[in-house]
C-alpha cells in the first residue's frame, strides 16, 4: 500500500511537472506566432510606403524601410530593453533591471528561462513598427542615414521610455495616475506620431508639395493598388501586436499588462468591430477606399486603449468618429504647411491621443490591481500630455539639429531627379512606368488631404 | 574554437555561446555595435559621395 501510494504521488508529481512545462511552451508559442504576425505589418509598411512613393522614389523608400527594421532591432538588444526595465519609475535605475543588460545571462539561449526571449522579440517588433509609422511620412527627400538614427532614437529610446512609464506593471504612470492602454494607442502610436510631427517640421514639404501661395498639390502614390495591399497587410499584422499586448499567465486567466484580468476574447471583439467601425467611418468622410483603409486602422488605435473593456459596440462608435475625424486632422496639418506624405500624424499621433483620451471619457473608474489608482479622465490626460511631449520634443530636437547641419534632407536636385537614380543600383520598372503617363501633382480640389492615405 | 560553456546537458541554465565568458561575451557585443555605428557611418559616406557624383554628372 504505501508502495502504490508513493509510486501514485510519483506519478502526479510528474503529471504536474509536464503540465507546468507544457503551459510554458505554450506561452512561448503564444508569443512566437505573435512576433510573426508582427512581421506582417513590416510587409505592409513596406508595399504601403513603395506603393505612396513616385517611381522615381520607390526602391530608395523600400529602402529605407527594409534599414529601419534592421537598425531597431540589434538597438533594442543593445539598450531598449534595458530602458523598458531600467525606467518604470521615472528616470531612477530600478533594481534588477541588470538582467535586461545585453550581456546578462537572460538575454540569450537559456534553460530556465522560456520568457525573456519571445518576450523581447515582441517588444523588438513592437520597437520596429514605431519606427516604421514614421518611415511613411518622411519618404522622397530626407537623407536616409539621418532617418536611421532618428529611427534608432525613435525605436529603440524614445517609444519603449514611455512604454517603461505607461505600459508597465510598474510605470509610474499606472501606479500614481491609474493609466490604461492596453493596446499600446500612447507609447506606440501618440509617440510615433509626435516625433513624426516634429521631424515633419524640420524636414519641411517635398518639391512641389506647396505653391508659392502655400496652396498644396496631391502628390500621386505611384501604385494605389501596391497602398491598399499594404494597408490590409498592416491590420493583420495588428492581430500579432495586440495579441502581444496581453499577458499569457500559466494556468491561470490572461492579464492585461498592467496585470488586470483580462480575455483574448475582448481584444477580438473590439478589435474586429474597431476595424470596421473606421473604416465606416473613412468611407463617410471621404468615399475614398485608401482613407477607409488608412480610418480602419485608425479605428484599431482608437479602441486600442480599452480593448479589454469596451462594450463592442462602443468600440465600434469611438471607431466611427476616429474614422471620421482623422481625415479632417490630416487636411488641417496639410493646411498647416506639414507635408505628411502617408498621413502617419493624423492616423497613429491624432488615433493614438483619441483612444487615450477615449478611455477616460468613457471608461473612467475602472478598478486597478492593489493599491494603484482606478481609471480616470484626469489619468489618461496626464498621460496624453507625457505621451506627446516625450515624442515631439526628441523628434523636433534631433532633426532640429541635422537641418542645422545640413544633414536632414537630400540635395535639391537630387530630389528633383529621383532617389532611386542616384542612391539605388538597380531600377524598379526598368522595362516601363519611369514616366507616369499623367502628372502626378496636381491642385488639391476636394475636401479631403492631398497626402496619400496612411499608414 | 570551442566556445561552449557546457559539458553536458543535466542542470544546465545559460547556454549560449561564450556564456560564462565576460571576454568573448564583450567581444562579441562590441563587435556587434561596432558594426552598427560602422554601417551607419559607411552609409553617410556612401550617400555623400553618390550626391557628389551626381553633381558631377549635371
Amino acid at each position: 500500500m504505501e508502495q502504490q501510494l508513493m509510486e501514485l504521488g510519483q506519478k502526479v508529481a510528474a503529471l504536474e511537472a509536464g503540465s507546468k512545462m507544457s503551459d510554458t511552451i505554450n506561452m512561448e508559442i503564444f508569443y512566437w506566432w505573435c512576433t510573426a504576425l508582427m512581421i506582417t505589418i513590416h510587409a505592409g509598411f513596406l508595399a504601403y510606403e513603395m506603393g505612396a512613393s513616385r517611381a522615381k522614389n520607390v526602391l530608395a523608400a523600400g529602402t529605407k524601410n527594409l534599414l529601419a527594421f534592421a537598425f531597431v532591432v540589434p538597438t533594442f538588444f543593445f539598450f531598449g530593453w534595458w530602458i523598458y526595465n531600467a525606467f518604470p519609475s521615472g528616470l531612477t535605475i530600478a533594481e534588477g533591471s541588470e538582467v535586461a543588460l545585453p550581456w546578462s545571462s537572460a538575454m540569450g539561449p537559456n534553460l530556465s528561462d522560456n520568457a525573456t526571449g519571445v518576450f523581447w522579440a515582441a517588444f523588438a517588433l513592437f520597437a520596429a513598427t514605431t519606427a516604421s509609422i514614421m518611415s511613411g511620412a518622411v519618404i522622397e527627400r530626407i537623407r536616409l542615414t539621418a532617418f536611421l538614427i532618428l529611427a534608432i532614437v525613435l525605436g529603440s529610446v524614445v517609444w519603449i521610455l514611455a512604454a517603461a512609464w505607461g505600459w508597465h506593471p510598474a510605470g509610474w504612470l499606472t501606479t500614481e495616475f491609474g493609466f490604461h492602454d492596453v493596446g499600446a494607442a500612447g507609447c506606440v502610436h501618440l509617440v510615433a506620431g509626435a516625433f513624426t510631427l516634429g521631424v515633419l517640421i524640420n524636414l519641411g514639404p517635398r518639391i512641389g508639395k506647396y505653391d508659392p501661395d502655400g496652396t498644396p498639390n496631391a502628390i500621386k502614390a505611384h501604385s494605389v493598388p501596391l497602398t491598399v495591399v499594404g494597408l490590409m497587410l498592416i491590420i493583420v499584422g495588428f492581430f500579432g501586436f495586440l495579441g502581444g499586448c496581453i499577458i499569457y499567465n500559466a494556468g491561470a486567466q490572461w492579464t492585461n499588462i498592467f496585470g488586470q484580468p483580462a480575455t483574448l476574447s475582448a481584444f477580438a471583439f473590439n478589435t474586429v468591430m474597431a476595424f470596421a467601425g473606421g473604416i465606416i467611418g473613412g468611407w463617410v468622410k471621404t468615399r475614398d477606399p485608401f482613407w477607409m483603409m488608412s480610418c480602419g486602422l485608425v479605428g484599431i488605435i482608437s479602441a486600442a486603449s480599452g480593448l479589454d473593456v469596451w462594450y463592442p459596440p462602443l468600440a465600434f462608435v469611438i471607431a466611427v468618429v476616429a474614422g471620421f475625424v482623422a481625415p479632417m486632422i490630416a487636411n488641417a496639418l496639410e493646411r498647416a504647411g506639414i507635408d505628411d506624405a502617408v498621413g502617419a500624424v493624423a492616423v497613429h499621433g491624432a488615433g493614438g491621443a483619441m483612444g487615450v483620451l477615449a478611455v477616460g471619457l468613457f471608461a473612467a473608474g475602472y478598478p486597478n490591481v492593489g493599491d494603484m489608482p482606478p481609471v480616470s479622465l484626469t489619468g489618461q490626460l496626464v498621460g496624453l500630455i507625457v505621451m506627446g511631449a516625450l515624442g515631439f520634443i526628441p523628434g523636433y530636437a534631433m532633426s532640429a539639429v541635422m537641418k542645422a547641419t545640413g544633414y536632414l534632407r537630400v540635395p535639391r536636385d537630387v530630389e528633383i531627379m529621383g532617389l532611386d537614380l542616384v542612391e539605388v543600383p538597380i531600377e524598379a520598372y526598368p522595362e516601363g512606368m519611369t514616366r507616369p503617363a499623367t502628372p502626378v501633382m496636381s491642385p488639391v480640389t476636394t475636401g479631403t488631404p492631398a497626402a496619400v492615405p496612411a499608414e | 574554437m570551442n566556445t561552449s560553456p557546457i559539458t553536458q546537458w543535466d542542470g544546465v541554465e545559460t547556454y549560449f555561446t561564450f556564456a560564462g565568458s565576460g571576454f568573448g561575451t564583450m567581444v562579441c557585443l562590441l563587435a556587434s555595435v561596432a558594426v552598427v555605428v560602422a554601417a551607419i557611418w559607411y552609409g553617410t559616406h556612401h550617400e555623400s559621395r553618390d550626391f557628389e557624383k551626381f553633381h558631377g554628372k549635371g
